[in-house]
């Protein structure tokens, strides 16, 4: 007999009420007395959930009960196998645990791998154009805000320019990246800063301070290499919808979109992406080093040159008193590793090897 | 009085919750409106007054075309808004126009799906009413706002006259507010049926403006004494010197970086802070909007409700809430959910004077051809601080 609890049909009445179940009969009694008798197959039973009251159709419309979960199970396992295997998941430990490390190696699978996989395939799915489109307006705001006009000579620069189009006109993918040399001056508390960056629109900069650093044409060969690697592989556009995918993942965990959701993000941006960001610069170094290859420059023109760009950043000038306060910004500990792999594309480049692996 | 209880447990739920992600993972998504259907069905099974329980009827199968339409929708909002804002803008557009149509398929699909003691719930409202509720009254709201606000400043610049006159204009905008929650909530509210009954809300404009007015008073209040707190703390563990300096770096701009990095810290501070206050404001808005719309609301002629939310409690739930979920990456949700609820309903009570079981025992279900058409849904969760 499975106690329980019986409601005529669309009725919120109550009866206290029972169940007997006879082989493929049931005898329904309301207040002890007969009331229904029909097959088990012709009660709708619903699935089990934890141990929340289970609800049985019957035929007339009218409902019945139960908390006697188990006792339904018994009738209900043997019907619906797929439907109560969910049930059996969700009741067994060694289940739970094992779904726990399903999750647990997923959502790292997917931070670590997942979506910088998917952002590339998305950025390279999406027309060129886009990345001229996201570019609109940085060369604009950059020029008013962060560079001042260059004392590089306009001999110089179009020496320069000449070199760089000559040499790597074969780079410019079917014209989809219009590369353009851009010369600005640098300047943090009145020093000048070399640097070096690229617009996903194909423009990049060289900074007076970097092209004063170079010391040879093939080093500086070697960072316009690393720039047009970030352009080539769209890496603008990939942090893009990189962030675009953290935010959607912290707002699923945290639940909605308010407050909670922002520091979510910002936490969670800010550990993700520095990684993203590392992935993309050795993803760079290597398209620079394979074009140095390609185009017989010795590698090692770019570790000469990063260890002289990371030691001018690293200088203090006496002069000046404030340094204390910006001194603890520039560490780069990845130089090293970096200048590690150049140095192994410069033993290829010495054994006039094409490729290296 | 009567308060609801709730019987479910975090462990029971944390079960059902991490199977359901393990499916929503494996089938890409796809499993998302079953999962949706049984955590709702675990909620309202769970969710008990007098010996009956509600019960959620919607099945995976009904939820899953609305599902996909949202995610479509989502995700082509997404692309565009990155790629070409403008089209982004023209996705939000006509989302607000078919919002108000939107919200009464979601109400009338929701409260068909829900019963209690084995009566199903119902909703009159008119995609008319929604429209004017969701869409023309809060645009006529902030159009009258923007021209007028417009119009001051032309004829008055920027003279004293011109400053009371914003005063006033906000004040009107704050009572404009206030009129659209109470249209708000009567559209919600009066428009549920429970079997043959109806319930009404008999809310006016005064209550939420005095509500909103106090939330503003507490909000510049936490904003004054956090600079005041942020300020001596500063002073006391940095100095007077280091914000001299800070002072100094501002008013050059080749130091713009290094006034970053240096008022980073004390940004980060005051911005947890005002994280943290900001919850328990909502909070307090929230609990009172509940207490005075529950005690103002009726179930046919003879139930009553009441909230006895207090703010500061209940904004320290969805603080620690929040902070145990942030701790746990994410695992600690079933608890806090079920936490949440037991909360919430153990201060919701149902007054009769001749007993809910009488009341109750008399309900039928009205019958109506409607339920059939009902079939798929957009699933979207309205609230009306309930």
């Amino acid at each position: 007999m499975i106690q329980g609890k019986w409601y005529p049909k669309n009725s919120s009445k109550q009866y206290t009420s029972s169940l007997s179940i006879e082989e493929n009969k049931f005898i329904l009694y309301v207040e002890d007395v007969p009331r229904y008798e029909s097959e088990i197959n012709s009660l709708t039973i619903n699935t089990r959930l934890g141990n929340v009251p289970r609800k049985i159709l019957l035929e007339d419309g009218s409902v019945f009960s139960t908390d006697d979960n188990d006792a339904i199970d018994l009738i209900y396992n043997q019907r619906a196998k797929f439907q109560s295997s969910i049930h059996m998941f969700e009741s067994k430990y060694g289940f739970v645990l094992m779904s726990i490390a399903v999750v647990v190696v997923f959502s790292f699978s997917f931070l670590k791998w997942g979506i910088p996989f998917f952002s590339e395939r998305i950025a390279y799915a999406l027309p060129a154009k886009t990345n001229i489109l996201i570019a609109t307006n940085t060369m604009k705001i950059l020029d008013e805000y962060l560079f001042k006009e260059t004392k590089i000579s306009q001999l110089r620069q179009d020496s320069i320019r000449r070199h760089v189009k000559k040499k790597f006109s074969l780079l410019d993918e079917g014209n989809e990246f219009n590369y353009t040399i851009h010369f600005r001056l640098l300047e943090d508390a009145n020093k000048s800063l070399a640097n070096a960056m690229a617009l996903p629109s194909g423009d990049i900069i060289l900074t007076d301070r970097f092209i004063q650093l170079c010391k040879s044409q093939d080093e500086m060969d070697s960072i316009i290499l690393h720039e047009m690697g970030h352009i080539v592989h769209r890496h603008t556009l990939q942090t893009l919808i990189e962030s675009t995918f953290i935010s959607v993942v912290v707002m699923a965990v945290v639940g909605d979109v308010s407050v909670f959701g922002d520091i979510g993000i910002g936490l969670g941006s800010l550990v993700v992406s520095s990684n993203y960001s590392k992935h993309h610069e050795s993803e760079a170094d290597i398209f620079s080093f394979k074009k140095m290859l390609e185009f017989r420059i010795d590698p090692n023109s770019f570790s000469t040159i990063m260890q002289r760009m990371t030691s001018d950043y690293q200088t203090p000038s006496p002069s000046d008193k404030e340094e204390t306060l910006t001194s603890y910004i520039s560490s780069h500990p990845t130089t090293k590793q970096r200048i590690k792999i150049a140095n192994k594309y410069s033993e290829c480049y010495k054994n006039s090897d094409f490729i290296c692996d | 009085m009567n308060a609801f209880t709730f019987t479910g447990s975090g462990k029971e739920y944390f079960k059902i919750w991490i199977v359901n992600i393990v499916l929503i993972i494996i089938t890409l998504g796809i499993y998302y409106p079953w999962a949706k259907v049984r955590n709702k069905r675990y909620f309202y099974a769970n969710t008990n007054l007098e010996n009956r329980n509600f019960e959620y009827h919607a099945t995976g199968k009904q939820l899953l075309v609305g599902y996909l339409i949202a995610m479509g929708v989502l995700i082509a909002y997404i692309i565009f808004n990155t790629v070409a804002p403008i089209f982004g803008l023209i996705i939000i557009i006509v989302f607000a126009l078919s919002l108000p149509w939107i919200i009464v398929r979601s109400m009338l699909f929701n409260m068909k799906m829900t019963s209690f003691s084995n009566v199903r719930f119902g909703f009159i409202g008119t995609t008319r009413e929604s429209f004017r509720v969701y869409f023309s009254v809060p645009i006529s709201i902030y159009v009258a706002l923007i021209v007028l606000n417009g119009i001051i400043l032309a004829i008055f610049k920027d003279s004293i006259i011109s400053f009371f006159l914003a005063i006033v204009l906000f004040f009107a905008f704050l009572q404009a507010l206030s009129h659209l929650k109470k249209i708000k909530t009567k559209f919600l509210v009066s428009n549920i049926k429970y079997g043959q009954s109806s319930f009404n809300a008999d809310v006016n404009v005064k209550p939420f403006l005095l509500i909103l007015l106090k939330t503003i008073g507490i909000a510049i209040i936490t904003l004054i004494m956090t600079f005041i707190i942020v300020g001596t703390l500063g002073y006391t563990i940095f100095g007077v010197e280091y914000f001299l300096e800070l002072f100094k770096a501002t008013q050059d701009p080749t130091r713009t970086e290094e006034v970053g990095i240096v008022a980073l810290p004390i940004l980060t501070f005051i911005y947890i802070i005002l994280i943290i206050a900001s919850i328990f404001i909502t909070a307090y808005k929230t609990t009172k909007d509940r207490e005075y719309i529950f005690k103002n609301t009726t179930l046919g002629e003879k139930i009553k409700f009441s909230s006895t939310l207090e703010p500061l409690a209940f904004g320290w739930v969805v603080f620690s809430n929040l902070l145990l979920i942030l701790i746990s990456l994410g695992f600690a949700t079933p608890w806090t959910k079920v936490r949440l609820a037991r909360y919430v309903l153990s201060h919701t009570f149902v007054e009769s004077e001749e007993g809910l079981d009488v009341f109750i025992t008399e309900k039928t279900e009205e019958q109506s051809a409607l339920g059939e058409q009902i079939g798929d849904a957009f699933d979207v969760d309205v609230s009306v601080g309930i």
